[in-house]
């Protein structure tokens, strides 16, 4: 289907966003996208951002990690390119070996784990970054029906098997505060506040790219 | 029904003026069968675009400049830029404090510290002389900001670049379509910067541009934008998509008719501010080509109303007006704590002067004819409406 007729689905659904006028500005279309994917995956919390690089820039700027970050050698450059950004030194460790590498990674200053795909043990992992107070970073791209089970979890429309043509990105978390944090951190409407990340960006997502990733849920 | 009585204000508990709020946002609705044209043409298969190419193309047939970069928005282009300027140095991005919020942001993801210079009295845009007291062997980029009233002054700019060696970005994004020494800007300094957000002139829903004459430069944004595969050290994934791409294009379209809409609606409050005893619009300066994007009104320092009230009876009227770039960056968390406050006399005093009024398709000439009557009438009873706010929060006045 490469240039045939246009699917159904996507003229109703930009005649929808035409006739509505909105366009951009987190709109209800990327609320109703946010929510479908919740429920999909039962997360209470999903923030839905213009890329994946965009859910793994935000979501680093809300963990702010303070020390290296332990990333598995499965992990794709654009999450590595991601944490380049902040400064952060990269430990890359052999993936499928997460639970021993958190613990000796944070006894040896790490401070953020980051892990792509299936992780064996998730709640051991999550456990143990609890006890280490390592915070955790989880792409769910390769998997999206995998259950989010880090701190924040990030996924890639276009590289994930959702393959949004107007790509996008998604963090997902279970806990409220984070949740708020990065709602606030995909533009620059939000005052500044001691939690709020010191620097933010344009990440939002835009009601076109909200449409096509309903539309690809339902393909 | 206009309003009678003081009491006929929606702040003091009457009807509001307009029933949704009118906003200061272009939001264009583009043709709907030029956008499904354009839309059924993207490749739905495979990853190679069509129709971002082809934009690029036509932007830069707009711009007269050889190469155009379409990004994810204009913060991407920006922050690309900002990060090709530095070279790898830590240092200063030197900018202006009457402006948007956003830059110092991009200039904190650059690796850079935000120093902000002062603004022409005339212009608003970017003082040449405040920025040349300004370098330091440690500034790494001059990022003068267009205001859609004027361009910056863009020769004095480029003279102070080649002179200092330090490399010039302009944010073009209130000025498509605005000329400048009778050429359209967009082909000076390292690069210019304009966004396709639905707000702006050209809605791609959400995205941008980079317009440069550097051909190298040009390569290597496209390389910094595919982070996910490029060469790039420093990438970030920037692409714009083909559906935004498509948007644009149908906005392209129709671009001399936004202008036209807008110069329309700029007219139509200039002869309100002719019957307005403290409100005036800022002019557009004379001789060049404009895109009326905006609608600037300056309140006299006379008028008993201040121009936080004038704001915040105009928003409860749902007449959506607000301050223009207040408060300014130097005052805000944005100036580092270890800094020195930067004197600024003219950003000082012009930002507590003027204020955006609503703008663009969604905002009709007779919402014009209905803000300017609701303007005369707070006129007539402006000394009692102050009297009346002068109770309500310290922060209105
Ligand atoms: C002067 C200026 N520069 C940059 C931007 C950022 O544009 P975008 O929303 O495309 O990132 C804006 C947006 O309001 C702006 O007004």
């Amino acid at each position: 289907m490469s240039r045939g007729p246009l699917p159904e689905a996507w003229v109703q659904a930009f005649d929808g966003i035409l006739q509505r006028g909105y366009y951009a500005n987190n709109g209800p279309l990327v609320r109703q996208f946010e929510q479908e994917l919740c429920r999909r995956l039962e997360v209470p919390f999903a923030v839905a951002v213009n890329s994946g690089m965009g859910a793994a820039m935000s979501a680093l700027g809300v963990l702010a990690p303070t020390g290296p970050a332990l990333i598995a050698s499965d992990c794709g450059p654009w999450l590595r390119r991601s944490l380049d950004w902040y400064g952060i030194p990269a430990w890359t460790f052999e993936s499928g070996t997460h639970l021993e590498v958190s613990v000796r990674g944070a006894r040896q200053g790490a401070s953020i784990l980051i892990t792509s795909g299936f992780v064996a043990e998730a709640d051991r992992v999550a456990e143990v970054c609890e006890q280490a107070g390592l915070s955790w970073m989880h792409d769910v791209s390769a998997g999206l029906r995998n259950t989010p089970a880090a701190h924040i979890d990030i996924c890639d429309l276009e590289r994930s098997s959702l393959r949004n043509p107007a790509a996008g990105g998604c963090t997902f978390t279970r806990d409220a505060g984070l949740a708020d944090l990065l709602r606030k951190s995909r533009s620059f409407k939000a005052g500044s506040t001691p939690e709020m990340p010191a620097r933010r960006m344009n990440f939002k997502m835009s009601e076109a790219q909200a449409a096509l990733g309903l539309w690809a849920l339902d393909g | 029904m206009g309003k009678q009585r003081i009491e006929d204000l929606a702040l003091f508990g009457g009807a509001s003026t307009f029933q949704r709020l009118r906003p200061i946002a272009q939001l264009e609705r583009p043709d709907r069968a030029r956008f499904l044209a354009h839309l059924s043409r993207i490749d739905r298969r495979g990853p190679t675009p069509v129709l971002v190419p082809e934009l690029e193309a036509r932007l830069a047939r707009f711009h007269d400049v050889p190469h155009v970069v379409a990004v994810s928005n204009a913060c991407v282009g920006l922050l690309y830029l900002l990060h090709v300027a530095a070279g790898g140095k830590r240092g200063e991005v030197l900018m202006p404090a009457m402006t948007y919020a956003g830059l110092p942001h991009l200039a904190v993801w650059a690796g850079q510290t935000p120093r902000f210079c002062d603004v022409l009295e005339a212009t608003h845009t970017l003082d040449p002389e405040s920025v040349r007291g300004a370098i330091t062997p440690s500034t790494t980029a001059i990022l003068p900001v267009h205001n859609v009233n004027s361009p910056c002054e863009i020769r004095e700019f480029e003279a102070l670049s080649a002179e200092s060696g330090v490399p010039l970005i302009f944010d073009a994004v209130h000025a498509l379509g605005s000329s400048y020494a009778g050429r359209r800007v967009g082909s000076h300094g390292m690069a210019e910067v304009f966004s396709l957000h639905a707000t702006k002139l050209l809605n791609g829903f959400e995205g941008g541009y980079v317009a440069t004459r550097d051909g190298a430069l040009a390569e290597r944004l496209r390389g910094m934008r595919d982070a996910g595969d490029c060469s790039e050290p420093r990438g970030l994934d920037g692409r714009l998509n083909e559906v935004h791409a498509a948007m644009a294009l149908s906005s392209l379209d129709d671009l001399e008719g936004v202008f036209d809409r807008n110069l329309q609606r700029f007219e139509r409050y200039v002869r309100h501010a002719r019957e307005s005893e403290w409100l005036d619009v800022l002019p557009y300066r004379s001789g060049e080509a404009h895109n009326y994007e905006f609608a600037i009104h300056r309140v006299d320092p006379d008028s008993p109303l201040t121009r936080n009230q004038w704001v915040h009876l105009l928003r409860s009227e749902m007449a959506g007006a607000e301050a223009y770039y207040n408060p300014p960056l130097h005052r805000t968390a944005h100036r580092p704590q270890d800094t020195e406050m930067p004197h600024l006399p003219v950003t000082d005093e012009l930002t507590h002067r003027f204020m955006h009024m609503p703008v663009g398709a969604t905002v009709s000439l007779g919402d014009i004819d209905e803000i300017g009557s609701l303007v005369r009438f707070i006129e007539h009873r402006a000394d009692e409406i102050a009297a009346r706010m002068a109770p309500l929060s310290r922060e209105v006045a």
